[in-house]
């Protein structure tokens, strides 16, 4: 601190003094490095002036310091940019000397404190090229700007007697510090009210929809996606990873019956919820007076049922059948405790569309596994399906099978008896033929049997009984039968027809 | 002269306007005051409006906010009675009871009012050793003390804060139950093994019921079968009996029925491919004989 104000006293002196000697003849120059060293020196001081009020109990002076050093540093800036810009237009006077580029006029007025007002005219007066000064438009506004000044504060004081209120807002009129009385909470419109700081309206949108989340709070980039998927991350926190609070915990009536065979075993599973609401302010007087941070207040409220309604609820249940019926079970237990809690607040949704098993991490994909669940399901209902076919048709094939056979079998039975007694009527007959000449009638009918049954048989007859040929006779279906079929040859040209002999 | 009036109407202004500040200020309706003179408290004020006061430094006016404020602190692992560990959050909404009180006891300071407030919650926090896992969450509604231990948490903290600090607990709860993310990798392992498990039920249970389903359409399409064979030759039978009865015409000449058959069989041997190599002595081919100069005599025996 003592340091900081040594430098600013230093950089005040010598300021002062670069200052000075600017005023003489061909020392002009040294104006902006004057006006450079001042602010230098009041940008010290000021720095010492914040860890002064730092030691005694006002931190927060220095962030207050810091936004105006930016904003007067940024109108130098600005400044100095504008008037490199002006200088090109600027029409050149013979004899007038031309101002230096990094010249600020703000600063020079921290080294000339000769007034805005004559501050301004030598600003104007150089930047026309002619005395803009001495014109009466400038001389009346200079006699005039007190008065101009008081007038615009008088307006704005005046204009602080009335309020319009917008369509989605109410306001909150307060006289000196009291709500004022029937009229305290202002509807839209245009309302008349006693000046600041006697009546003071406090704005709260109250008409529109507002709305928080529980739980996770899903992602905007990642929520491009059109398909939202358990499996794909979906929230801004690293879901089920890294992070402190990986999902919410909810009951398992499956974990809890297996729980005594395991002591250490945590009877519950970790759901990823995330539950938006939306809310309408419907008393201002509660919202507004009975709790500093109202909206914190319902969300931890918001936070706190939703977490009841899962220590109690099964898993299974409340991701299933359950789920439109917990929506509005929490919706209306919120309701519940912020009618106790007098909010002043009509919780017009809850939505229970996101709540499913935690993604998991890369070892243990746990989402992934519930959808395999899913899966093998279907796969089970697909095997009973494709068994239920097989029954579907194996049994009526059987039938047909079972009736072919059945039909194949009467048939033969038939053909048999009547082939039977057709066998024996001819039999009958037979006999006669028979008994008439025996040894003619068999020799006939085997004659006939053999003419008949040979017709199509490839024969060879061997004529000779006493020769000492062998003969080898090739059998194989290759010999074409209109070669050989039905001729009987000489032994000769047997012999010759042999292809190994 | 103008310019005189105008500059006094403005200094006479700009001075009420200073002087109001110096000797007036407003409390607000979500606003408690304490004035103290000389550093010694003087006065508390409850009421919202315009209030008198003596100019710095004779006065002092501290301005505390009176509505309830939300306390939301971060979580804490504990362990409850069956050596569970848990993670725990909590809010707590408190308020302003005694201005006096609370400017000795923090100097006006509302960020290490809270500051001390959450050290009583954290020390409440410990109630939950006293409970079971399955006090917090469970099923079983009957068996749940959620509430109960809330409602206990809530007492320890005012009764602690009761007249000391200056300041009133109205309500508590638990914002956030979780794991320690060693057990929540744990526990995500048991979820995905219990899936796991219902997956291999269901496959097993999917490939019993296809198999019990095929087996039994086998035994069904066999049966029929079988019964539909047994038909048949039932029926063949029963024809073959019958065809029986006929077969009695052939006891007149068994001899001439034998050669029949005989002659049926050669018949039906030779009807596909066949080669026959046969004797000279065979009729009807004994004939070719006499074609070899000897047909004369065969013709005469």
């Amino acid at each position: 601190m003592a340091l900081y104000a040594l430098f600013a006293l230093i950089l005040f002196l010598l300021g002062k003094y670069s200052s000075g000697l600017s005023r003489l003849d061909g020392q002009r120059l040294l104006r902006p490095g004057a006006g450079y060293l001042i602010l230098g020196a009041c940008i010290c001081f000021l720095v010492a002036g914040t860890e002064a009020a730092a030691f005694f109990g006002f931190p927060k002076v220095d962030l207050f310091v810091a936004y105006g050093l930016c904003v007067v540093l940024g109108l130098t800036a600005v400044e100095t940019l504008i008037g490199l810009v002006l200088e090109i237009y600027r029409p050149r006077v013979k004899g007038q000397a031309a101002r230096l580029l990094y010249e600020s006029r703000l600063i020079g007025l921290l080294g000339q404190p000769g007034g805005l007002i004559t501050t301004a005219a030598q600003a104007l007066d150089y930047q026309f090229g002619f005395k803009v000064s001495e014109t009466w438009v400038f001389k009346f506004l200079k006699e005039a700007m007190l008065l101009i000044i008081l007038l615009q504060l008088g307006a704005l004081f005046l204009s602080t007697m009335f309020v319009i209120i917008e369509p989605n807002e109410q306001g909150l009129l307060e006289h000196f510090g009291r709500p004022a009385g029937a009229h305290a909470v202002l509807e839209p419109g245009f309302h008349f009210k006693w000046p600041w700081p006697i009546d003071i309206v406090y704005r709260y949108q109250t008409r529109q929809i507002q709305s928080f989340i529980v739980g996770e709070v899903p992602d905007p980039d990642l929520d491009k996606d059109r398909t939202v998927l358990w499996t794909r991350p979906h929230f801004k926190s690293k879901e089920g990873e890294g992070s402190e609070m990986p999902g919410m915990l909810v009951a398992s009536r499956g974990q809890i019956a297996r729980a005594d065979t395991n002591e250490k075993a945590v009877p519950a599973n970790l759901l990823t919820v995330s539950i938006p609401f939306q809310y309408q302010i419907t008393n201002l007087l509660d919202w507004a007076y009975n709790h500093a941070t109202s909206d914190e207040l319902l969300q931890e409220l918001a936070n706190r049922e939703v977490v009841r309604y899962l220590v109690n609820v099964d898993m299974e249940n409340i991701m299933s059948s359950g789920r439109l019926g917990a929506a509005e079970e929490i919706r209306r237990r919120v309701q519940a405790r912020a009618n106790e809690a007098k909010l002043g607040v009509n919780i017009i949704f809850a939505g229970l569309q996101d709540i499913h098993p935690p993604l998991g991490n890369k070892r243990t994909p746990v989402a992934a596994a519930f959808e395999q669940v899913v899966s093998a399901v279907q796969q089970k209902q697909t095997n009973h399906l494709y068994a239920l076919a097989y029954a579907a048709e194996k049994i009526p094939a059987a039938q047909a099978e079972a009736t072919n056979t059945l039909a194949q079998a009467r048939n033969a039975a038939v053909t048999k008896v009547a082939l039977a007694e057709a066998e024996a009527a001819r039999f009958t007959n037979q006999i006669t033929a028979y008994e008439a000449s025996p040894s003619v009638y068999t020799q006939r009918l085997r004659l006939d049997t053999l003419a008949r049954s040979l017709e199509p048989v490839r024969k060879y007859v061997l004529t000779a009984t006493n020769t000492q040929d062998i003969l080898i006779l090739n059998l194989e279906e290759k010999i074409r039968p209109d070669l050989l079929g039905g001729v009987i040859l000489p032994p000769e040209a047997a012999k010759s027809a042999t292809p190994n002999k | 002269m103008k310019r005189n009036l105008i500059t006094l109407i403005t200094a006479a202004v700009l001075l009420v306007i200073f002087v109001c500040m110096l000797f007036t200020f407003q409390v607000r309706q979500t606003e408690v005051a304490v004035v103290t003179t000389f550093g010694e408290y003087s006065r508390s004020i409850t009421e919202p409006g315009l209030k008198g006061r003596l100019p710095w430094p004779i006065q002092k006016v501290y301005e505390f906010d009176n509505r309830l404020q939300t306390l939301e602190r971060k979580f804490d692992e504990t362990i409850t009675k069956d050596q569970k560990n848990l993670v725990i959050a909590v809010y707590a909404g408190w308020r302003v009871a005694d201005p006096r009180v609370f400017l000795e006891s923090f100097n006006g300071d509302m960020a290490k009012a809270e500051q001390k407030l959450e050290e009583i919650i954290r020390n409440a926090k410990s109630i939950i050793g006293r409970y079971n896992f399955s006090d917090l969450i469970s099923t079983n509604l009957a068996e749940l003390k959620f509430d109960q231990i809330e409602k206990e948490m809530l007492d320890v903290v005012q009764a602690q804060v009761k007249g000391t600090y200056g300041i009133a607990v109205d309500t508590m709860g638990i914002k956030q139950l979780g794991l320690p993310e060693s057990i929540t990798s744990i526990v995500f392992e048991r979820m995905r093994a219990e899936r796991q498990q219902l997956i291999a039920t269901y496959q097993s249970e999917g490939d019993r019921d296809a198999k019990n389903i095929r087996a039994d359409a086998d035994a069904q399409a066999n049966k029929i079968l079988a019964e539909a064979s047994g038909e048949a030759k039932k029926v063949l039978g029963e024809a073959d009996a019958k065809a029986s009865e006929y077969y009695e015409a052939f006891r007149k000449k068994p001899e001439l029925a034998i050669f029949l058959m005989q002659l049926n069989a050669i018949e039906q041997s030779l009807k596909d491919r066949a080669y026959l190599i046969l004797g000279p002595q065979t009729p009807p081919f004994n004939l070719l004989n006499g074609a070899a100069g000897d047909s004369g005599s065969s013709l005469k025996k």
